[in-house]
C-alpha cells in the first residue's frame, strides 16, 4: 500500500516507534473497528482511532445527543445537541483525520441483526451502558470468534477486558445478566466525565494494539480501577469449563435478546 | 482468619461460608461475580462455600456504563 508524504508526516509520531514503524502504521490504515456506542467509552475511544488512522470505524448508536451527555461524551458538542449521535461523531472523526473512513450504524442492536453488523470489522470495542446488549455483543463475539474489549464504567470506577479466541469471555465471569435494577446506570448513579475518557482510551489502546499486533492484550485478566482512590488492579480472569457460551459443551448456541430494564430505555 | 480480599488482607470468622462473608459487607449477591482462588463461583454455591483461611477472594461488581 505505501504511506503518502503526508502520512508519513502525520503518523510520524507512531512510525518513530519501533514496535509499531511504518509496517504497523500500514496495518492500523488497513484495520477495521466497530464502536458501540457513541457514549463516554465510544467518543474518546472513537477520537483516538480516528486520530491513529484506522482506516474503517464503524459506530453504533440509535440515540441523538442529549444535554446530559456532554459533561463527558467529549466528541459531541452543544451544537449537537438532538443531532443524531452517530452522525455528529462521524463529523468529528472526519475532520481531525480524512483517511478515516466512519460508517455510521444507527440502529439499535439485537440478536438479529448484530452478526451482521459486526461481520466485516476485525475487533469490537464494547462501550454500552445496558447488561442485555453486553451479554449480547459477548455471545455474538464468541460465536463469530470476533476480538472485542468490554469497559463498564459507574461513578468513580471503571473495568475492562479483552476477549480473544480461546481466552475468558465475558461469561466466564459474569454468567448472566443482574436482575432487573440491580445495578444502577451511570444516569442513575452517576459518573465522573474524565473516568469515561480512561477507560474509553484503555479500551482504544487495545483495539490498536490487536490491530498492529503488539504487547500483551488485557486477555484473562479484568483492568479494575476507581479513580477517586487512584488506584489501579488487574484481576487474573479464567476461561471457565462451565461456561454457558464459551465452553466445549455451551448452553447458549444462538443469541438471546434479554428484556431491558425501563431505565435503560429511558 | 485472615483472607485476601480484592488485594487486601480483611478478617473473617472461622467457617464462614461465602453468603456470610458478602452479607457482612452489605453485598448483595446480585451486584457481583465471585472468584475464589481465582476460579468462577456459581452463585448456588454462594452458601455452600466454606472460606478458609488465606483464601483469596474478589468480588467483582457488575459495571455498565458508557452510553447514556
Ligand atoms: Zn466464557
Amino acid at each position: 500500500m505505501g504511506l503518502s508524504e503526508e502520512q508519513i508526516e502525520r503518523y510520524s509520531r507512531h512510525i518513530i516507534l519501533k514496535q509499531v514503524g511504518g509496517k504497523g502504521q500500514e496495518k492500523l490504515l488497513a484495520g477495521k473497528v466497530l464502536i458501540i456506542g457513541a457514549g463516554g467509552l465510544g467518543a474518546p475511544a472513537a477520537m483516538y482511532l480516528a486520530a491513529a488512522g484506522v482506516g474503517t470505524i464503524g459506530i453504533v448508536d440509535f440515540d441523538k445527543v442529549d444535554l446530559t451527555n456532554l459533561q463527558r461524551q467529549i466528541i459531541h458538542f452543544t451544537k449537537d445537541i438532538n443531532q443524531e449521535k452517530v452522525l455528529s461523531a462521524k463529523e468529528k472523526m472526519e475532520a481531525i483525520n480524512p483517511d478515516v473512513k466512519v460508517v455510521a450504524h444507527q440502529l439499535m442492536l439485537n440478536s438479529t441483526n448484530i452478526v451482521d453488523v459486526i461481520k466485516d470489522y476485525d475487533f469490537v470495542i464494547d462501550g454500552t451502558d445496558n447488561f442485555p446488549i453486553k451479554f449480547l455483543i459477548n455471545d455474538a463475539c464468541v460465536l463469530q470468534k470476533k476480538s472485542f474489549s468490554h469497559g463498564g464504567i459507574l461513578r468513580f470506577e471503571g473495568q475492562t477486558f479483552t476477549y480473544t479466541q480461546g481466552n475468558a469471555c465475558y461469561r466466564c465471569l459474569f454468567r448472566e445478566p443482574p436482575p432487573k435494577d440491580a445495578v444502577p446506570t451511570c444516569s442513575q448513579a452517576g459518573i465522573l466525565g474524565a473516568v469515561a475518557g480512561m477507560l474509553g482510551t484503555v479500551q482504544a489502546a487495545e483495539a490498536l494494539k490487536y490491530i498492529i499486533g503488539i504487547g500483551d492484550l488485557l486477555e484473562n485478566r479484568l483492568l479494575i480501577f476507581n479513580a477517586l482512590k487512584m488506584e489501579y488492579r488487574s484481576v487474573k480472569i479464567k476461561k471457565s469449563k462451565n461456561c454457558p457460551v464459551c465452553s466445549d459443551k455451551p448452553t447458549i448456541t444462538k443469541l438471546i435478546d434479554y428484556e431491558q430494564t425501563a431505565c435503560d430505555l429511558k | 482468619m485472615k483472607i485476601l480480599l480484592n488485594g487486601k488482607i480483611e478478617e473473617i470468622k472461622k467457617g464462614q461460608k461465602l453468603i456470610g462473608v458478602l452479607e457482612d459487607r452489605n453485598i448483595k449477591p446480585a451486584v457481583v461475580a465471585v472468584e475464589l482462588n481465582g476460579e468462577a463461583i456459581e452463585k448456588k454455591d454462594y452458601d455452600k462455600l466454606e472460606i478458609r483461611d488465606g483464601d483469596q477472594l474478589e468480588f467483582v461488581y457488575f459495571m455498565g456504563g458508557g452510553l447514556l
